[in-house]
């Protein structure tokens, strides 16, 4: 299995398969021998397979959560609720939750430097019988230092951050170290989103939220940033697989997602109701309650 | 042996699930000392040889089967249903039977027994004659003239009912003549206070089902369940997206030291 067990960081590589969903474009690898048939982000089986060879070294999140848990929660959710539509409840459905490892950076940050606020407190003053406001701005400098830790870097444009980051609390204080064979026959979703936008976008997540920090240090009413002068900088980056259980469900052309964290079991679940199941449970919640009202008229 | 200790268990069990007995033809004699009526008879001597000439019953056990015409469990089952309808209407009903109407015409014998015995002021009575050669029966109110038993009571709705069970009372069904009586008295008690009950053409009284209110509480009610699961699948479209980056934050690491706090300017505006 092992084509170069070296770790020479040149020809590092482990045969692998790619498949390629035409349908949604996802592309996944799998390191075990178990062939792939269905897309695992949009259950296509309009997969393309090639022979590849997985190069990264990424840290693992390991799975607890099995995939029956899984299944049970899916249907416990979804199975006793009469307006879900029949097709989340189907057998196929239900067959069709992926084990999934998804690909994240998780990185320490640390935001250090000097940030020059505008401040200002208003007063009310009263001169000669006419109310005034009095504004005293202030310059205002702060020396900061804080620092983050395993900020979660979602890698793949195939699951949205805002569904993403709903379940996403892992335990990284106990990574393991990447060991082909922990992956098992699970699919690896391929890194599809460019690194420095990521990481762009996550430099604003935690500027945004730093900068909310340091102005609760400051004594005044009004306060704005004038020149920010801190630096971000993120250190200890790390590549990780992240587990997840994932089902994507068409409901007249809108895809439904079901999310489970494969570590903790926290859930994300969209579902809708559908009209025909609307019609059909209507119509029995009322035989049945005309049935009852009747019965209790007539033997009352 | 065997045999004989079946036979004493099937007697002694006999007695002991046997309905209990309801000896209700007991009469007690009245006097010129006592003329035994309610407080309120004056007795004069107008009315005296009718009170003396009227049995004079218990007035709570409400069936005087005279003419016996009822097996005991017949009466057990009859006296329950007199007082259901009792504790529905809170009228008085009392039943009699009787081969000897005492010299009296059905109408004044029925009349008399109600009121020179203690029965409540409002109530009806029915009594079946079973000597002459064709069976009678009347019925009798008791009430004020306004009163809402004389309405719900009506002479119409007493012709209606005697004339319905009085087919049975000809062919001998006592029990199914006096059990129909009371399932129409009490019909008719239901029809003018809850609209429960309708007399058909025959007679009989049909329960009135409430279809339009059925139809509108069954559809209130399946759409206000379908209303509040609607609302619980639309939490699950509400992803909440939580951004934990507050957990992230290393509280020890947090540093912000304040260098520099100087106004720098003043400004007044006026207050709107
Ligand atoms: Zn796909």
């Amino acid at each position: 299995m092992y084509q170069d067990s070296e770790d020479n960081g040149m020809n590092y590589g482990i045969a692998a398969r790619r498949f390629h969903c035409r349908d949604c474009n996802a592309s996944f690898i799998s390191l075990g021998s178990k062939t792939i048939e269905y897309c695992c982000v949009c259950h296509s089986n309009n997969i393309e397979t090639k022979n590849d060879v997985y190069e990264k070294k990424p840290y693992i999140v390991p799975f607890r959560k099995t995939l029956e848990d899984a299944k049970n929660d899916y249907q416990k959710k979804v199975l006793f609720h009469p307006l879900v539509p029949f097709v989340f409840k189907s057998k196929a459905t239900i067959e069709a939750i992926q084990k999934v490892y998804l690909p994240v950076i998780v990185v320490d940050a640390n935001l250090q430097g000097t940030v020059d606020f505008l401040a200002g407190d208003k007063t009310k003053i009263m001169k000669e019988k006419v109310a005034f406001i009095e504004t005293k701005k202030y310059s205002v400098l702060a020396d900061v230092n804080l620092n983050y830790h395993h900020i979660i870097l979602n890698m793949t444009s195939k699951l949205q951050d805002r569904l993403f980051h709903t379940i996403c609390d892992y335990q990284f204080d106990q990574l393991l170290e990447y060991n082909p064979n922990a992956l098992g026959d699970s699919a690896i979703l391929v890194d599809d989103k460019d690194l420095n936008a990521v990481a762009d976008l996550g430099r604003q997540r935690i500027m945004k939220h730093a900068m909310a920090v340091i102005k609760s240090n400051i004594n005044h009413e009004l306060k704005k940033v004038n020149n920010n002068g801190a630096l971000l900088n993120f250190v200890n980056s790390k590549e990780v697989l992240v587990p997840v259980y994932l089902l994507t469900v068409h409901y007249k052309d809108k895809d439904y997602i079901y999310l489970m964290n494969g570590e903790n079991g926290a859930v994300s679940l969209e579902l809708v109701f559908g009209k025909i199941e609307i019609i059909l449970f209507s119509l029995l919640m009322f035989g049945l309650i005309f049935l009852i009202a009747f019965l209790i008229a007539y033997f009352l | 042996m065997k045999k004989g200790l079946f036979y004493l268990l099937i007697f002694t069990s006999f007695f002991l699930f046997y309905p209990t007995t309801y000896a209700s033809t007991v009469t007690y004699p009245r006097t010129e000392e006592d003329f035994l009526v309610p407080a309120d008879v004056q007795v004069t001597e107008s009315n005296k040889m009718d009170i003396l000439n009227t049995p004079a019953v218990n007035a709570s056990e409400k069936l005087y089967d005279f003419a016996e015409l009822f097996s005991d469990s017949e009466e057990g089952d009859l006296i329950r249903k007199i007082q259901e309808y009792s504790v529905l209407s809170r009228y008085d009903l009392a039943i009699v039977t009787t081969n000897n109407l005492n010299g009296f015409v059905i109408g004044d014998y029925t009349n008399n027994f109600y009121d020179y015995n203690d029965f409540q002021n409002e109530g009806i009575i029915l009594v079946i004659y079973i000597g002459g050669l064709d069976p009678q029966i009347y019925m009798g109110t008791s009430a004020l003239p306004t009163s809402e038993l004389q309405k719900i009571y009506s002479d119409a709705r007493i012709h209606q009912t005697l004339a319905y069970i009085y087919k049975d009372i000809k062919d001998a069904k006592y029990y199914n003549a006096v059990d129909n009586y009371i399932k129409i008295v009490k019909g008719f008690f239901e029809l003018d206070n809850d609209k429960q009950y309708v007399v058909d053409g025959n007679g009989n009284l049909v329960k009135q089902i409430p279809w339009i209110e059925i139809v509108i509480l069954a559809s209130t009610l399946s759409f206000i369940i379908v209303i509040l699961l609607i609302n619980r699948l639309k939490k699950y479209n509400v992803v909440q997206y939580s951004d934990n980056i507050e957990t992230k934050l290393d509280p020890t690491s947090i540093r912000v030291s304040i260098t520099k706090d100087e106004q720098v300017d003043r400004v007044l505006s006026k207050a709107k």
